[in-house]
């Protein structure tokens, strides 16, 4: 018989807090020992010996821990084990992508809080029905259209396929995309087979070749597309969890290249951005971003928002244009 | 005795949860859609909504985007059958439209937790002839009845032994899990002083004088002091202290009944609400007479009984002796049949022969392809090393499909699920019959499907994958620099 499921079992607890937090410490640290003094590792060593026992001590305290840790590290650090850790460089990558995840467990108060609604929540207890895949997998796959670029900016389109698809997000990110040599990720099955914007959908080929470009180190800034099909105050709400998922001057450029454009927008209202927002932003080596286009929308005002996005790509990933030729400043 | 049916009008009304899933059974956000399509039928003239405003009272949207919920008008009883039937066969076919289906059972047998549990709530109102609502003593009088027989109720509809996948180990999953239906209270009237300060009004004003106004009283009948509505069975109405009834006329006044898990089938739904129906008659006749109901000490245990073994359970009778549930039942089926005589009513399912539904029509089938990967994802082991004992098909992002020979492999290891259902309405999933469980394993490069005879090597956590990249670096740290 399974052990009884406590629901009202929370893993954020006080203990659990304070050990987060001193690994978080341990990890900081452990980036200054190794950004300052390159040539002893003896003081390194000292500190990842007490991150391990730090995170044996974690392990003891519950299986929903550490289902609680694999949510917030990215899969492709726990697959790729030690092979992504060959020198220094990419040991400092792999500490930051730690330490961007334990940031995001310390300020999940709120975040969790929104993990919690229930079309997302996961269920912290039991792995196996939180994260699966219906019959007929294999015939799904790969279930995207992908557009290769050169730019560092990525537009997903997660929800672009019927029934209930974001209306124009495929067209438009198809546009930008062909504008600006930026990459694009468009979703082929209907989110009623798959989300790709769910932790759910965290298995899914859409997430994992996403997954996959940034680990290539390919992509530096995700720009997740959707519609919300109801009338809005704003032509585009911009969700970015409270901040967390991009850093404030590229935000700041974001909007003010939105009002340059005339395209009204609003932050964190009510759209603070879905599973794709939240999982594969990475301070600072991935930022993402959510816009939530008004489904009331009027193609002028399409117009008015790709040529917003277009300038937005472009200004971050310091490209300017000469005569319809793009070349890095 | 006969004569007293006849200055009695009975009304049932019910709340009938659904859920929105797609043609392989799994739970989808659509409520707004089927609802959606049913504005659209309303607008385009396709359904005539006089003739089903006289039979439903409305088709909402509950908390969860997946659930739908269905609420009949006060009916007569004649009228239950084919108001349920009419609206499950309309709302299935809207789902067809969509490529949709609806479940009709109570527990998602593989999205259940955290997903929603869906119940009937059964309202049951039996008002005397010249008056317009249920009076106070009908209401205590019916409570109280229903809740003497709730362990048997319980036994005999309990319908939802699996959650998350595997058998839950209680006959009502849903009611061990809920988390909002609280066990009543014995129903009384209590005499209270009246105050200024309305009563839904208390709730908000946390800190306040209350001035009351001398020599008015207030008459409630209270089944929970606090005044909570979500228990499994409340009297409702403005004679109630429940504070959301408190501006309600007094025709709203009622029982309801919320612990009974959904039936698969609406012919199972109709026995219910006819048992049901007895049991409140019941009531009335043992107040005529002046019989009072008893509160049972061993209630609670029982309760707890019937929700963990179902029909199975082992009561425990007033002398500390323990009796079988399913003889509870038939006795109670045997105390309430000449009431349903009087009505004209016969139960026409296996119910009233004490058999409940999950036994006629079985438990589903759960049958998992590697026992040993199965209990290591119970266990939270969800990174695995496994050698493959054949050459194999490996599925990149890309959908390419890459020869991969018989060796080691490592990565997250997630099952597959095939669900199998009948149905006896159509797009209407009754009841799950098999659960099937296969594993596939996702590497940085693709997907490998998992064999039964595959060997586990090591099976670790996910923070124990994370020691171990953080080991490896110790270790490197030791024995040379990073460069």
């Amino acid at each position: 018989m399974p052990r009884q499921d406590n629901r009202h079992s929370f893993p954020l607890n006080w203990r659990l807090l304070r050990h987060i937090l001193a690994l978080y410490r341990d990890i900081n640290l452990a980036l200054q020992e190794i950004n300052t003094n390159a040539t002893s590792n003896s003081n390194a060593a000292s500190i990842f010996k007490k991150i391990i026992n730090r995170l044996k001590a974690i392990n003891t305290l519950g299986d929903n821990v550490s289902w609680y840790f694999f949510l917030h590290i990215q899969l492709s650090l726990y697959l790729s084990g030690n092979s992504i850790i060959r020198n220094s460089r990419q040991l400092k990558r792999f500490l930051v992508s730690v330490r961007n995840a334990l940031e995001k467990m310390i300020v999940s108060k709120g975040t969790i809080r929104l993990l919690r609604r229930k079309d997302v929540f996961v269920n912290l207890r039991n792995p196996t029905v939180s994260i699966f895949v219906p019959e007929g997998f294999e015939d799904l796959i790969p279930g995207y259209r992908y557009i290769p670029g050169t730019l560092p900016v990525i537009l997903t389109a997660p929800h672009a396929s019927p029934p209930q698809s974001d209306i124009n997000t495929g067209k438009l990110a198809l546009v930008i995309a062909k504008r600006t040599s930026a990459y694009a990720l468009i979703s082929n099955l209907p989110r009623f087979i798959a989300d790709p914007n769910r932790v759910l959908g965290r298995v899914w080929p859409f997430r994992r070749i996403l997954e996959q470009l940034i680990a290539k180190r390919k992509i530096k800034l995700i720009i997740d597309l959707h519609t919300s099909s109801s009338t809005r105050e704003h032509l585009v709400e911009i969700g970015t969890w409270y901040g967390f998922s991009i850093p404030k001057k590229y935000l700041d450029m974001l909007m003010q290249i939105f009002d340059s454009n005339d395209v009204t927008y609003g932050t964190n209202s009510r759209f603070v951005g879905g599973d794709i927002t939240f999982y594969h932003s990475n301070i600072p080596l991935v930022s993402t971003v959510q816009l939530e286009i008004s489904g009331e929308a009027t193609r002028r005002d399409l117009r008015r928002i790709i040529r917003a996005l277009v300038k937005f790509i472009k200004k971050f990933s310091g490209v300017k244009s000469y005569g319809g030729l793009h070349r890095k400043s | 005795m006969e004569g007293f049916i006849e200055n009695l009008k009975i009304r049932v009304g019910i709340e009938n949860e659904l859920l929105t899933v797609n043609n392989k059974g799994f739970i989808v956000p659509a409520a707004d859609l089927i609802i959606k399509e049913i504005i659209d039928d309303i607008v385009n003239k396709r359904i005539d909504i006089g003739f089903l405003k006289r039979f439903i009272y409305g088709i909402q949207w509950e908390p969860h985007p997946a659930q739908l919920e269905v609420v009949t008008q006060p009916l007569n009883f004649l009228l239950v059958e084919k108001t349920m039937k009419l609206i499950r066969t309309y709302l299935g076919e809207v789902a067809s439209r969509r490529k949709l289906m609806i479940y009709a059972g109570s527990v998602h047998p593989i999205q259940s937790n955290p997903f929603p549990i869906n119940g009937t709530h059964i309202s049951i109102s039996v008002v005397p002839k010249r008056r317009k609502s249920m009076p106070r003593k009908f209401l205590v009088y019916v409570h109280n009845n229903v809740r003497r027989y709730l362990p048997e109720l319980i036994a005999l509809t309990a319908n939802s032994p699996v959650m998350s996948g595997e058998y839950s180990g209680y006959a009502s999953t849903r009611l061990h899990y809920s988390r909002v239906l609280r066990p009543s209270r014995y129903a009384i009237i209590r005499r209270s002083k009246a105050t200024i300060i309305p009563r839904e009004k208390r709730a908000i004003l946390k800190y306040a004088f209350i001035f009351t106004r001398d020599k008015r009283y207030e008459h409630k009948v209270v089944a929970d002091r606090v005044g909570i509505r979500l228990l499994d069975i409340t009297p409702r109405g403005p004679y109630t202290n429940i504070i959301e009834d408190y501006g309600s006329g007094p025709e709203s006044s009622r029982v309801e009944i919320r612990f009974i898990d959904n039936p698969s089938t609406v012919d199972y739904l109709v026995d219910v609400t006819h048992i049901l129906m007895g049991i409140a008659l019941e009531a009335i006749d043992l107040l005529r007479r002046k019989q009072k109901i008893v509160e049972s000490k061993s209630l609670e245990e029982n309760r707890l009984r019937a929700i963990k073994d179902g029909i199975n359970a082992d009561f425990i009778t007033e002398n500390g002796d323990t009796v079988s549930a399913r003889k509870c039942v038939l006795e109670m089926i045997e105390n309430i049949r000449p009431y349903l005589d009087m009505l004209g009513v016969k139960l026409q399912t296996s119910l009233r022969s004490g058999v409940p539904e999950i036994e006629k029509l079985g438990k589903p089938k759960i049958s998992s392809e590697h026992e040993i990967i199965h209990r290591y994802l119970r266990q939270g082991k969800v990174f695995l090393r496994v050698k493959l004992n054949s050459s194999r098909a490996l599925i990149t992002f890309s959908g390419n499909r890459d020869s991969l020979k018989a060796k080691t492999v490592f990565g997250f290891v997630f099952p597959q699920y095939k669900l199998e259902w009948t149905s006896f309405e159509k797009n209407i999933i009754s009841t799950f019959t098999r659960i099937h469980i296969s594993y596939w394993m996702l590497t940085n490069h693709g997907y490998i499907r998992i064999h039964p005879d595959d060997i586990v090597i090591s099976a670790i956590t996910p923070i124990g994958a994370l020691t171990k990249i953080f080991s490896s670096v110790y270790k490197g740290l030791l024995e040379r620099n990073f460069s």
